[in-house]
């Protein structure tokens, strides 16, 4: 059941009216009922994988939360667990499973039939990040198995986060729910930016330049500027499309009276790297500064006994952000991606860069515009080996940097290609309004004409596009 | 039960609808803002001509060119149309300008051909020409493979808009007819896709002003292997829809059935059995039922394999520009001896 279609409209509809009419309790109850039948229309065994790790964790915490001496132990071996768990699907479903197995001279059968649970790579953080909690003590072991599930699975937030903490969730669950006029506006307002944002920014960029059109002329019918053109492309639809996701699935999860963490905080503005990644997929890079960046980092001041030096100051950002691409794809392009993002924090880290980005809003206007276009610029170029998934032939990565930067053709075979500049336009508008009211759901805050006429665009834009266009899937559903 | 149900999280108060009001009013004047815009020739030549529901873009294209070319000629005395074979063979200019030279007379015809027509939706399209623009002449070409039932896409122009064109009432059939901003919803849509400006432009670039869609391509026709069907059968709705458009063969419309030819080397594997089972379970039963309804059936095959230029194929079934002449040229002395 994916998220934009009538199904998941209907089904969140049936589970709400129910809902409203329940107990705090058996809301719960409900919620995690609903969350299975969501996760099995899936798949019985993505259900099932779902509630054995839930149960595993589940017992595990227990266990962590009771002070004994093998407590350090236990957490080792369930955090093995799970990162072995998400590192054997990732593995399977990557080019390299099935390659490993032909050299063992294995039949490749066995290893083809896997396919990844939609989700685990979501959940598997927001386990092993409880059991973190619970053994440093910042949080107790739940003591109900419903909570814990509901934590795991609760399903507006199942298949693509966001990535939700236990201690922040966990409260939430307890405490009474309660959904008012305003509560109604902010999830519908939410939902609303979310489908303009997937249905028409993020499914519709793409019909506009296609990749096969890019690579069909690389270095000779090709310009320099149309490659570019694709880039930004990519960088805006894989942006609209999860934050629109993100958005939707915040939307109607405030319709439960549950608020879900934000994932994006218009990313394309950002003056800094490490400002970037405050901004883009929040959730997971807070989850890696948390649990990777953090604690790499102490470990290695605590070796050089508080004395900063060059390990302290390139490995730990450039560990973390090739962990995140290994958690994005298991392959060496991600790898790289990862690495470049690693890079360039390392260089932002530099005394004389760092002290040209620091406090980006104390900087002049014209300085902050510099730094955001070079920001913008540079996660462009890295963007290329996380699109193309590989990084040799004459479609990697590598040919395609070289057509871009190396051997530039200047040119312009099709002037229609352009029009990739309204959705642009559409996509910066809505960041614009909500950067400068520091409020996701500004819309909300204007005149009723106002709000009334931008209902009517957006309908008119969503009939447009999205009515009879084919629903596509968010990308970040396949991590 | 109690502990079970308790309607305690919906704190709703009634709103007072102002934004719903306005969004209201807002759609509604855009619908009429649209409906105006779009209602200006020079707005619409800015866009691709609408499809009317059918997902043919080439339905579109000839359908504002027959509109233009009727506007320029005052009328249009005959009009072709088949599949992509007639509309590649058929030239109404060098028809027209051939008929001049056998008759010294002027005559005014367009190519209707439309890419995959099966016979089941002819029918349609012939009769919205018929009720439309009246003309003297429906040329309708014809060739065995249009006649499979695999070929049978009726959904491509058998749209609701034609049956409400025809007298059948549909809320969207309707719509279409009336409202420019819903004729235009696909237009607007599609619009931006690179891939479907790409073939509209070609279309509109390859459909001439008389709807001829020119083929300079020139096929090496070798013929070593070309698709041998299974057992050749007609599809039973296909002959109807053959059947009723005959039928409209009036005092005030004559219908004429045209074979539209294969290269010469491909009709003994055109239909599986070569040119016997040919003749026998394609030309005879057509021809039987134009006959004996009084409509003529123009053979081609025999007749022109000689005459058509070895280079004025673009494939095996479609001739390219070349061919298209001389086929054209001969369609014309045939039309100048029907006509007194």
């Amino acid at each position: 059941m994916e998220i934009v279609s009538w199904q998941f409209a209907t089904f969140s509809a049936c589970v709400l009216f129910i809902y409203y009419f329940l107990t705090l309790r058996a809301q719960k109850v409900w919620l995690l009922i609903a969350s299975y039948i969501f996760y099995l229309s899936w798949g019985l065994p993505f259900a099932a994988i779902l509630f054995c790790v839930t149960a595993l964790n589940f017992f595990i915490s227990r266990r962590l939360g009771n002070h004994h001496a093998r407590r350090r132990l236990v957490l080792w071996v369930a955090i093995t667990g799970n990162i072995s768990l998400l590192f054997f699907f990732k593995f399977a479903t990557s080019d390299y499973g099935p390659r490993l197995v032909q050299l063992l001279n294995s039949p490749t059968a066995f290893i083809t039939q896997f396919l990844l649970p939609i989700g685990l790579a979501f959940y598997t953080l927001q386990a092993i990040s409880y059991l973190i909690d619970v053994y440093n003590g910042q949080m107790q072991a739940a003591s109900s198995f419903v909570d814990f599930a509901l934590y795991m699975s609760y399903f507006p937030k199942l298949i693509a986060g966001p990535i939700e903490r236990a201690r922040n969730f966990l409260p939430k669950l307890a405490k009474p729910r309660m959904v008012t006029n305003e509560t109604l506006s902010r999830s519908f307002t939410l939902i609303i930016i979310g489908l303009i944002r997937k249905m028409v920014i993020a499914d519709v960029l793409p019909r506009m330049i296609s990749i096969d059109h890019i690579w069909a002329g690389i270095n000779s019918r090709y310009a320099t500027a149309e490659l570019a053109l694709w880039l930004m492309v990519y960088a805006f639809t894989l942006y609209n499309d999860f934050a629109g996701y993100t958005s939707i699935v915040r939307g109607v999860s405030g319709l439960f009276g549950i608020e879900l963490s934000p994932n994006f905080q218009q990313p394309f503005f950002a003056r800094s790297f490490t400002e970037f990644w405050n901004r883009w997929h929040i959730s997971l890079s807070h989850w890696l500064r948390d649990y990777i960046y953090f604690p790499f980092s102490r470990a290695l001041l605590r070796r050089s006994e508080g004395q900063r030096n060059l390990i302290n100051t390139v490995l730990p950002p450039l560990i973390t952000m090739m962990a995140s691409g290994l958690w994005h794809g298991f392959s060496v392009s991600m790898l790289v991606w990862g690495g470049l993002h690693g890079l360039y924090q390392v260089v932002e880290r530099i005394p004389f860069v760092a002290r040209m980005i620091a406090q980006p809003d104390e900087q002049p206007r014209w300085r902050q515009a510099i730094l955001m276009l070079i920001v913008f610029l540079l996660t462009m170029v890295a963007w290329v080996p996380f699109a193309l998934k590989s990084l040799q032939g004459n479609a990697g990565a590598l040919a395609f940097w070289n057509a871009l930067i190396l051997t530039p053709h200047w040119g312009f075979s099709n002037l229609w290609f352009l029009v990739v500049l309204f959705p642009f336009a559409l996509s910066l508008w809505i960041d614009a309004m909500q950067y400068r009211a520091r409020n996701e759901t500004v819309f909300t805050s204007w005149s009723p004409a106002a709000q009334g006429v931008l209902l009517a665009l957006a309908i008119v834009a969503l009939f447009f596009f999205g009515i009879t266009s084919q629903m596509k899937g968010f990308v970040y559903q396949g991590f | 039960m109690r502990q079970l149900i308790r309607f305690e999280t919906l704190k709703l108060t009634l709103p007072s609808g102002r934004i719903f009001g306005w969004a209201l009013a807002s759609l509604l004047i855009l619908a009429i803002t649209g409906e105006i815009v779009l209602r200006i020739e020079s707005m619409q030549s800015l866009l691709l001509p609408p499809s009317y529901g059918s997902s043919s873009v080439e339905f579109g294209i000839k359908l504002a060119k027959i509109n233009s070319f009727v506007k320029q000629e005052g009328g249009v005395d005959c009009i072709f149309i088949g599949s992509s074979i007639t509309d590649a063979d058929v030239d109404p200019d060098v028809f027209r300008a051939a008929y001049k030279q056998f008759t010294h007379q002027d005559i005014a015809c367009f190519n209707f051909s439309l890419a995959g027509l099966p016979p089941s939706s002819a029918r349609m399209v012939a009769t919205y020409l018929v009720q439309t623009y009246q003309p003297k002449t429906i040329v309708y070409g014809v060739s065995a493979g249009e006649f499979l039932k695999i070929f049978n896409q009726r959904e491509t122009y058998s749209t609701s808009w034609l049956y409400y064109s025809l007298g059948v009432f549909s809320l969207e059939g309707w719509l279409y007819d009336t409202s420019y901003v819903y004729r235009y919803v696909p237009t607007l849509r599609y619009f931006y896709e690179s891939d479907y400006r790409t073939l509209a432009d070609a279309f509109s670039k390859r459909i001439s002003s008389s709807g001829f869609d020119r083929s300079t391509v020139i096929a090496q026709i070798a013929i070593e292997s070309p698709v041998s069907r299974d057992d050749y059968q007609m599809d039973a709705e296909s002959f109807s829809g053959y059947r009723d458009l005959v039928d409209l063969n009036s005092a005030n419309t004559r219908i004429v059935i045209v074979e539209s030819p294969v290269h010469p080397n491909f009709l003994p594997r055109y239909v599986k059995g070569g040119k016997g089972v040919y003749e026998s379970l394609f030309i005879e039963p057509i021809s039987g039922y134009a006959r004996s309804r009084g409509v003529p059936v123009w053979r081609t095959q025999s007749v022109l394999d000689a005459a058509l230029p070895p280079n004025g194929w673009s494939d095996p079934t479609h001739l390219n520009v070349e061919g298209a002449k001389v086929f054209s040229e001969w369609l014309a002395k045939q039309y100048a001896s029907l006509t007194p």
